[in-house]
């Protein structure tokens, strides 16, 4: 198997601005990403999952180049992309992301065939006629009538405002799609709508997936790999019937003890028990970032940032004392 | 042949035949129709559906919240205790929300003053329950006095004014009722503002505000929606443990049928405006009635997808602007038959604590008809 | 309710603007449209009261105040429009521009906007008027110098809501610039908010450039203009009252019929 994307030690740190002086440089930085390296293997769907402030969605924008990484590198499809060189218009041919929120991803001014056409218009050198094809073949493949092409958005319900994203989303064939939280904003029965559409496209174009989430089920669901993150890193690695089976980084098993089942007879949720809040971005503690609230922590945990270790083939862990989890 | 047994379980409040309107200018909706419903004393109900099924107007109806210009009660009664609410002014309305009726809602951020500290706010929620009690008591000790010349305990609460130091007792007070909801650090925490604090903090205050009440029941609308996956682990559980201390029924609203299956004792499905199903929640989960709930729970991730097979809903929820009769789920519904779009099927009571609105199920409504 | 004031407002300012382009064609084609000449004097006897020859009497001179009245309708509105015009676009794209670059090119440009708006209008239009010489063209140029900062600080808002709205994320997902998305995605979905409130500012420019014509720095007599009317005719308040009031009235309805057109766009727009 080959990797499609592959990332290094991959960070984005923001300044934070003290002061009234627009001139001061930043002494403090909220550390969004602080050095995640994961892989993306060709075909498959990574989910990267964790709870807000734990980066994920900042990792989605940078990998898509929508902002600058601090450092690190990434790499799409053989070459590195960070590189000032890069021309992000042939990256977007085969990188393409659908956001979280339907509403907001479509010009409420602009029709749906004009939508779907955009990144054909501005990254192909087609001609109109070869746009109107593929815009026809768009709409076919994620269900939507031809006749949507002339409507606006504000005639369209969420799910349906969903399907053009994704249209929109494959219609320059991309290799890559970026799913940020697609059906966080959906109904349940749309949901598994939306969620089967993915599949089948996933199978007919031969996509490859990282899904951003923090729906523990739809990330089960939905991928083949998992990458749970907690305030910046990456805190486990490995494939997902792996993880959802044996978690071993002591926040992945809160995590996923926390995710509720649809089983009444099965409530795990009145038995976690996790405290403490998520730290500051700004301040973190010293050391892994999860060890005031861990269980097991211990001495090193504050001083020393743990770094991924295997713990069974293809299965990366965090964490210290990762055999504690065993 | 089976008789049913109708079993008198304690009912704290009794929604009958609730029938609630919108109107804007695209038109008139119709939130709720004929909705019947009951809570029962120390349980929790668990309230769900999708968006637009009228979960929210239902906990907006009981708590007397609805907006009164576009929204109008057209018929029905909700009984709490043996009052109607809905027949109550505003002003008796009072004596009950807040303090035997008891809210919290999805975004606590608004539901917190920003420009006043945690702690002043729990401790007007407190003053306000001593001098409820104060007021029961005067109103016993009155009844005492006419009745056995017995004077008048002294009034000692004099009521909550913003910005006065809290000391002594009432501090006390404020702190147990904070670490009743398992805050960290409460000596710190009252003296922050809303602001400062993570969302499962508020949450946790608001549910420490709402219990300070020791209301009868608590509406909680989707009150961890906005909340992470463990945070909304702990602020569930917590609540799980307190409605037993407190003695408290609570009716949850909510979108999410995992969550349900989670804390619920007995659990509503709702559908563009109708309850189409109540049961237990062990019930509902294996033996669903109503093919809206079937299909509600075979649309859920419950595993990987080489092992889950989805299968979704077809079609969407009906605009709820133009009238619709007959049942309102016929356009989706895999089993509809042609009394379905005639007349609307009944909510009634098919096995023992398990009703539903369908003509698959139960003689009085269809041609079939299932005992178990 | 609502609608009916809309309607209201709709209708005077049709009757306004229709009135202005008549007038300017005629003028164009150097035809008399009013009853009388409007700078032409003693077409009728003194400080006549308003009769069925002339409809709002004469001034002083035995002019026909109904003609000067018509005659003067295309200076207010048409620098109101074109002021009002000028300001938006130019605070659109100077907003917008501000928006998306962000950094110091936004503290720059917004400080210079501040720069601006700090500038007293009506002391600047007088150092203009004392410059250039007095006009309505060089009025409506010094105020389309000064009006645009609130239309910049407002396209600058919105700018920045509409820049977090996916759409456009998606749009640099496919390869637009920022200046593609500015004219494509960001200048329509602002644009909305903006026409609202220059709808409603249409009538403070009438109200500015009467004030500015008050002051004599508009036309030179004996052009008519509303403005240099009521400064003209405001001595005969008492013995002729017509003379100040009418054109004083005509400068109201026209910021009415303005103010309640904008109200009753911004209502509209509200509901959807």
């Amino acid at each position: 198997m080959e990797p499609i994307l592959q990332t290094t030690d991959l960070t984005k740190y923001f300044p934070v601005q003290r002061g009234l002086n627009p001139f001061s440089k930043a002494k403090k930085f909220v550390r969004a990403v602080d050095g995640v390296s994961l892989t993306i293997w060709k075909g498959t769907t990574i989910a990267v999952v964790g709870e807000s402030g734990c980066g994920k969605t900042t990792l989605a924008r940078t990998i898509a180049l929508l902002t600058k990484p601090t450092s690190g590198d990434i790499v799409f499809d053989g070459r590195s992309i960070v590189s000032g060189k890069t021309n992000s218009k042939l990256v977007y041919r085969d990188l393409q992301m659908i956001f979280q929120d339907p509403e907001s991803s479509l010009d409420p001014n602009i029709k749906v065939g004009d939508t779907i056409g955009e990144p054909l218009e501005g990254l192909m050198e087609w001609s109109k006629n070869e746009v109107k094809n593929a815009v026809e073949k768009s709409l076919a493949a994620v269900g939507l009538p031809q006749d949507s092409v002339d409507r606006l958005p504000g005639q369209l319900s969420g799910g349906q405002k969903q399907r053009v994203a994704i249209a929109r989303a494959i219609s320059p064939q991309p290799k890559l799609v970026i799913l940020d939280e697609p059906t966080s904003a959906l109904d349940a029965s749309v949901q598994a709508q939306i969620l089967r559409l993915l599949l089948q496209l996933q199978k007919d174009y031969a996509l490859s997936y990282m899904l951003i989430t923090h729906n523990i089920a739809v990330a089960e669901y939905l991928s083949d790999y998992m990458a749970v993150m907690y305030s910046g890193n990456l805190v486990e690695y490995g494939l997902t019937e792996e993880i959802m089976a044996k978690p071993r980084h002591p926040y992945t098993i809160a995590l996923i003890s926390s995710a509720p089942l649809a089983n009444p007879w099965k409530r795990n949720l009145l038995q976690v028990e996790i405290r403490g809040e998520v730290p500051s971005a700004i301040n973190p503690p010293p050391g892994c970032k999860f060890n005031p609230r861990c269980p097991y922590a211990d001495g090193i945990c504050s001083r020393e940032i743990p770094k991924l270790k295997e713990v069974s083939s293809g299965h990366l862990v965090a964490c210290h004392f990762v055999e504690k989890t065993a | 042949m089976t008789c049913w047994r109708r079993v008198e379980l304690s009912n704290l409040v009794r929604v009958e035949d609730l029938t609630v309107c919108y109107e804007s200018r695209g038109g008139k909706v119709t939130a709720l129709d004929k909705v019947r419903l009951d809570i029962r004393s120390n349980e929790l109900l668990a309230v769900v559906g999708e968006s637009g099924c009228g979960k929210s107007t239902l906990a907006l109806a009981i708590i007397g919240l609805l907006p009164n210009p576009p929204a109008r009660i057209l018929n029905g009664e909700i009984v709490f205790r043996g009052t109607d609410l809905i027949r109550l002014d505003q002003a008796n309305m009072r004596k009950y929300r807040g303090t035997q009726i008891a809210m919290i809602f999805q975004e606590p951020l608004s539901s917190l003053n920003p420009v006043y500290k945690v702690g002043d706010q729990i401790a007007e929620a407190i003053m306000v329950k001593r001098s409820r009690d104060e007021g029961m008591a005067q109103v016993e000790s009155d009844f005492m006095q006419k009745t056995h010349k017995i004077d008048p305990p002294p009034k000692i609460s004099k009521g909550f004014r913003y910005g006065k130091r809290i000391s002594g007792e009432l501090k006390d007070e404020i702190i147990a009722s904070l670490k009743l909801v398992r805050i960290p650090d409460p000596e710190h925490v009252i003296e922050r503002y809303p602001f400062e604090l993570s969302g499962g903090m508020r949450q946790r205050i608001m549910i420490a505000m709402a219990l300070s009440q020791e209301p009868a029941l608590l509406v909680a609308d989707e009150p961890t929606t906005a909340l992470d996956v463990t945070t909304q682990a702990q602020v569930l559980k917590l609540m799980k443990e307190l409605m037993t201390k407190v003695k408290t029924s609570v009716l949850l609203i909510t979108h999410d049928l995992a969550v349900a299956c989670q804390v619920a004792d007995r659990v509503a499905v709702m559908y563009a405006g109708d309850v189409v199903e109540t049961a237990n929640v062990f019930d509902l989960f294996s033996k669903p009635l109503h093919p809206y709930t079937e299909g509600l729970l075979s649309c859920l991730p419950t595993g990987s997808k080489s092992k889950v097979d989805l299968k979704p809903i077809p079609g969407s929820v009906p605009d709820l602007r133009s009238p619709i009769v007959g049942c309102k789920y016929v356009s989706r519904c895999p089993f509809v038959m042609k009394t379905c779009s005639e007349r609307k099927p009944e909510f009634i009571e098919t096995m023992e604590n398990h009703e539903v609105a369908c003509y698959l199920h139960g003689e009085k409504n269809g041609t079939n008809s299932t005992n178990n | 309710m609502k609608n009916r004031e809309a309607l209201v407002g709709t209708a005077i300012v049709v009757a306004f603007i229709l009135m202005a382009v008549l007038v300017a064609i005629s003028n164009v084609f150097k035809l008399q449209m009013t009853p009388f000449d409007p700078i032409a004097q003693n077409v009728g006897p003194s400080l006549a009261p308003p009769s069925f020859e002339h409809l709002m009497g004469t001034d002083v001179q035995g002019r026909d105040l109904f003609s000067r009245i018509v005659a003067a309708t295309p200076n207010d509105v048409a620098v109101s429009l074109a002021v009002v015009g000028v300001a938006l676009a130019a605070g659109a794209i100077i907003g917008s521009i501000a928006a998306f670059r962000g950094g110091l090119f936004d503290e720059a440009l917004m400080r210079f906007t501040d720069v601006i708006f700090a500038l007293p209008a009506l002391v600047l239009a007088m150092s203009i008027g004392v410059v250039l010489g007095p006009g309505v063209t060089n009025m409506m140029i010094a105020l389309m110098i000064i009006w645009w900062p609130p239309y910049a600080r407002l396209a600058r808002g919105e700018a920045l809501r509409v820049a977090h709205q996916n759409y456009i994320e998606a749009a640099r997902l496919s390869g637009l610039g920022t200046m593609k998305i500015l004219f494509k995605h960001v200048l329509r979905n602002i644009v909305v908010t903006m026409l609202v409130y220059a709808t409603l500012d249409i009538g403070t420019v009438i109200l500015v450039y009467s004030g500015l014509s008050y002051l004599g720095l508009s036309v030179r007599p004996p052009q008519p203009d509303w403005g240099e009317m009521v400064s003209a005719y405001q001595d005969y308040l008492i013995t002729a009252p017509w003379l100040p009031i009418i054109p004083g009235s005509i400068i109201a309805l026209g910021v009415i019929g303005f103010s309640l057109l904008g109200d009753g766009l911004r209502d509209m727009l509200e509901a959807r």
